[in-house]
């Protein structure tokens, strides 16, 4: 080691110290201040990319219930759909009808369809399919299980079910989950020890869509191109392929929607505060939809002081419904009448909501005994940060009435293990409920009805006046949905009388993509499905764009042509 | 064969760790609420749905003999199912093991191939601008968080300045070409099958996760080479080779940074571990999808299958990491021995 040391030792280490400072500002200026670079229009127009924030957790339709839709959507199809605006659309169907109390119903295939495979479908495919879903027994099974007695094969493209009870099956098989038609000849080929195809068909895919599932890479995409003998045809504009990334980060998701380098971020991952940001951002558009998707907080009515309804009642008046929906949701909630959704079939503006009034709240509770409330309640939700500023701000009213909130946030799995078992359960619950399949029945049977009990009635909820109504509405509905919505408006007012739970409000959801993407539309049914049959990639003057009318569904062609269709500028 | 005797007792260690980790990590994992049979069936299942996926799932049986069944399964190497992928769980950490394996190994690579020149020169040029800057840079290294460093490095040399990808394994284009999965370390399987397009790829990709990684590891590299030079420097064999007249590469190379080895394996098989853990982190924010996304999302949707295979065979390779060094130990310095 040297012992003599260079006299400007010091300066030289400020000097250095200086020049690294002056060069991370020079940097950190640059980066904060730089005029945002418009992104070059894109190459290739034929490949659709898109990025979801996780991977599927399986690929078969019989299996999962979750958000692996999205990435199925396009593959799979069932006999018939349903439009925002309630209509019963045509899709493997082309027709049906139902004896007179709805518990048989017939569907009349379409013919000329061809599976991916190269195979025909036709109606032993249906039952095949259906009852597959039926013995793996898993996910949305119980959409089939419970009504459905038999499955018969009237000819190649007639199928016929028979039913335990009346059920409208057009509704039934219009759903998301578990209904959709696979091909036989192909998970047969896979069944491996009798296990149906499940190990094989988790991560491969055979439907009748317009798009086939050529690759999952897991963690980083999932790859589709399009399917040439789909039976809609490919007249008019569509991609040729789609790549559906998988990133994680929101943060990582802007970069590559502001570089381009991606098209559009699947709804229901940009945060509330985001969304004025993107909407000025060039480059980028916003659409912000409904949905389905509503916030209950369940209380537990077996659990004094909750057994009282007047307690509940208050609890309903002190939750401050505006502020939230204003202040935390930034308007991207909704607050519905009733406890179902707005814009579902059935629903009814007339049925009273809470509103939030303090006073209400004080002198129900002094009514119920608890003047100065007293009592603490616990309170369950998962890891959600406009959910728990919500409940940090209802929890400040409360205080004012002198109950105590005692939140905890934990992962979904655990609050639904802690409040289906009577042992652990909070006071109140968070709960989201979306359509499984589209019918208010769903929501009003599936939460509220006694039987449900230890499965989704996590309120104990036991009315047999409220039983008695869903069920007659439910068995009118296939044939009569007036009378289903009067009976179903009845019940609403039972359940809102009850205060059986505080009804948060409805989510509305945000998707970004890029200028030159069209055709997009959002349908609740069947929320954060891009409609991959309708999304073609253009780059259009400005003046061209047309918003899209919501007739266009969720990759079926329509019969008819949709009525205000995109104006497409022809350029030479 | 005192080495032989020695590899056996360390690997019926393995075993004993092995089995003590599956004991408590199955304890702890079963104390939380949760209810996998009703992951298994779906969330809308009903009684006789549950009742099934119970049955399936072996949930019927008290705790002990799951235990018992769960150990006697993964001596045949059977993991489990996963509960949220429904593929076994070997099966899938198999699929995202070599990612992991590949980002820690080349974080650790460029630790040491950075580290230990850093290291030398802070020593040799001790107290002067080198040593002064490279005490610095490893000071910011290990009190960066990890996750910060890795957003500030997208948003500067991605998102601003473009010099390197954003996320991603490799360009979503090039999977249509991928190399033969011979070792699923893309760098490696595209040398083997001559793919330069994915290589060049996957090598870009890799170097803004494998940076942010390697930077508290660097650190430590950094000042535990020097720190070990510094003493060995002032031994007396040093000047004696000195004094003998060799270049100072020789003194400095051949007989200074051979001595101060020793301490940094150690720090190799400690900052392994740390590799390991950190990233977690990397991969998330890179989109690496590698064991740490596999191992969150597990404990996000309580895959108790998945949790506690992935704590398994994170014990392993730590186990194994350990043998390893001690190992090189005995090629380092002949004065250690085994037996």
């Amino acid at each position: 080691m040297s012992a003599e040391k260079p006299a400007p030792k010091r300066r030289t280490t400020l000097v250095a110290l200086a020049l690294v400072v002056i060069v991370i500002a020079a940097v950190g200026a640059y980066v904060v201040l730089r005029p945002q670079p418009q992104a070059p229009p894109p190459t290739d127009l034929s490949t659709f990319t898109l990025v979801n924030q996780s991977d599927p957790s399986s690929l078969d339709p019989a299996v999962y219930f979750d958000e692996s839709y999205r990435f199925t959507d396009a593959t799979y199809q069932g006999l018939t759909a349903i439009t925002p605006d309630n209509k019963v659309l045509p899709v493997l169907a082309t027709s049906w009808e139902s004896n007179a109390d709805g518990t048989e119903w017939t569907f009349h295939l379409r013919s000329g369809v061809k599976f991916q495979d190269g195979t025909d479908f036709n109606a032993d495919a249906v039952k095949y399919s259906f009852e597959r879903v039926m013995t793996i027994n898993k996910g949305g099974a119980y959409l089939l299980t419970f009504p459905v007695k038999e499955i018969q094969v009237v000819d190649p493209l007639t199928v016929k079910f028979i039913l335990n009870y009346p059920q409208p099956m057009d509704l039934v098989l219009a759903g998301g989950y578990a209904v959709k038609v696979v091909c036989p000849a192909y998970v047969k080929a896979h069944d491996v020890g009798g296990d149906l195809g499940q190990a094989w068909m988790t991560d491969h895919a055979c439907g009748t869509g317009p798009y086939k599932i050529d690759e999952w890479v897991r963690g980083q995409q999932v790859s589709l191109s399009k399917f040439a003998d789909y039976w809609g045809g490919w007249q008019g504009k569509h991609v040729d392929k789609v790549i559906i990334k998988i990133v994680r980060e929101y943060s990582s998701m802007k970069i590559m929607l502001q570089e381009g380098s991606i098209d559009m971020m699947i709804g229901d991952v940009i945060p509330w505060e985001e969304i004025p940001l993107l909407k000025q951002t060039s480059g980028i558009s916003v659409d912000v939809e409904p949905t389905f998707n509503i916030i209950y907080f369940r209380l537990d009515t077996l659990k004094p002081p909750l057994d009282n309804v007047q307690v509940r009642q208050a609890l309903a008046y002190s939750f401050p419904y505006d502020d939230v929906a204003s202040k935390i949701y930034l308007g991207n909630l909704k607050l519905p009448h009733g406890v179902i959704p707005e814009g579902i079939w059935g629903y009814d503006p007339t049925v009273p909501r809470y509103t939030f009034d303090l006073d209400k709240a004080r002198s129900l509770l002094a009514e119920a005994g608890y003047k100065d409330g007293g009592f603490t309640l616990s309170f369950m939700s998962t890891v959600d940060e406009n959910l728990r500023r919500s409940v940090e701000l209802w929890g400040e009213k409360l205080s004012q009435l002198g109950i105590k909130l005692e939140p905890r946030y934990v992962p979904w799995e655990t609050v639904f293990a802690t409040a289906t078992n009577r042992e652990t359960q909070p006071d109140i619950a968070y709960h989201l409920w979306w359509p499984s399949y589209p019918d208010p029945f769903d929501y009003l049977f599936g939460m509220f009805h006694s039987s449900q009990d230890g499965v989704f009635n996590w309120s104990h909820f036991n009315n047999t006046e409220y039983d008695n109504l869903i069920m007659e509405g439910n068995a009118a509905s296939s044939t009569d949905k007036q009378k289903a919505s009067a009976l179903y408006s009845q019940a609403q007012r039972i359940v809102v009388d009850a205060a059986e739970s505080i009804i948060v409000g409805q989510l509305q959801v945000a998707t970004a993509m890029k200028p030159w993407v069209h055709g997009f539309s959002q349908n609740p049914y069947y929320t954060t499905i891009v409609p991959l049959y309708n999304i073609y990639k253009a780059v259009e003057p400005a003046q061209s764009q047309q918003p899209v009318t919501p007739q266009v569904l969720v990759n079926a062609p329509t019969e008819t042509p949709p009525v205000a269709a995109i104006k497409v500028k022809v350029t030479a | 064969m005192g080495m032989l005797r020695f590899l056996a007792k360390r690997l019926a260690l393995l075993v004993l760790v092995l089995l003590g980790a599956t004991v408590i990590t199955f304890v702890i994992s079963h104390a939380v609420p949760s209810d996998p049979a009703r992951m298994w069936a779906g969330p809308r299942a009903g009684p006789t749905q549950l009742e099934q996926a119970r049955r399936e799932l072996g949930l019927d049986q008290p705790l002990y003999i799951q235990l018992a069944v769960y150990i006697s399964r993964v001596f045949r190497g059977d993991l489990g199912v996963s509960i949220h992928t429904r593929r076994p769980v070997l099966n899938d950490i198999a699929a995202f093991f070599p990612a992991t394996f590949e980002l820690t190994t080349f974080a650790m690579i460029i630790a040491l191939a950075l580290g230990i020149p850093m290291g030398v020169v802070s020593a040799t040029r001790r107290d002067r601008l080198p040593d002064h800057a490279a005490r610095i840079f490893s000071l910011t290294g290990v009190s960066v968080p990890i996750f910060w460093l890795g957003l500030l490095a997208q948003l500067v040399l991605s998102s601003t300045f473009h010099i390197l990808p954003t996320s991603g394994r490799v360009d979503s284009s090039l999977l249509a070409i991928a190399p033969p999965a011979v070792s699923g370390l893309y760098l490696l399987d595209a040398l083997l099958a001559g793919n330069w397009p994915f290589f060049a790829s996957a090598f870009v990709h890799i170097l803004l996760p494998a940076l942010t990684l390697s930077y508290a590891s660097l650190a430590i590299v950094t000042r535990m080479t020097r720190s070990t030079m510094l003493e060995v420097l002032g031994q007396d064999y040093i000047r004696t080779a000195r004094m003998k007249g060799l270049p100072e590469r020789a003194v400095l190379y051949k007989h200074a940074l051979k001595n101060a080895l020793i301490p940094i394996l150690t720090i190799v098989s400690l900052c392994y571990g740390f590799l390991l853990a950190g990233a977690v982190l990397v991969e998330t924010i890179f989109d690496w999808p590698g064991m740490g996304l596999y191992a969150t999302n597990a404990i996000l949707t309580l895959d108790l299958p998945a949790i506690i295979g992935v704590t398994l065979i994170v014990a392993v390779i730590y186990v194994m990491i350990n043998l390893v060094v001690d190992i090189l130990y005995t090629l380092v310095d002949p004065r250690v021995r085994y037996d």
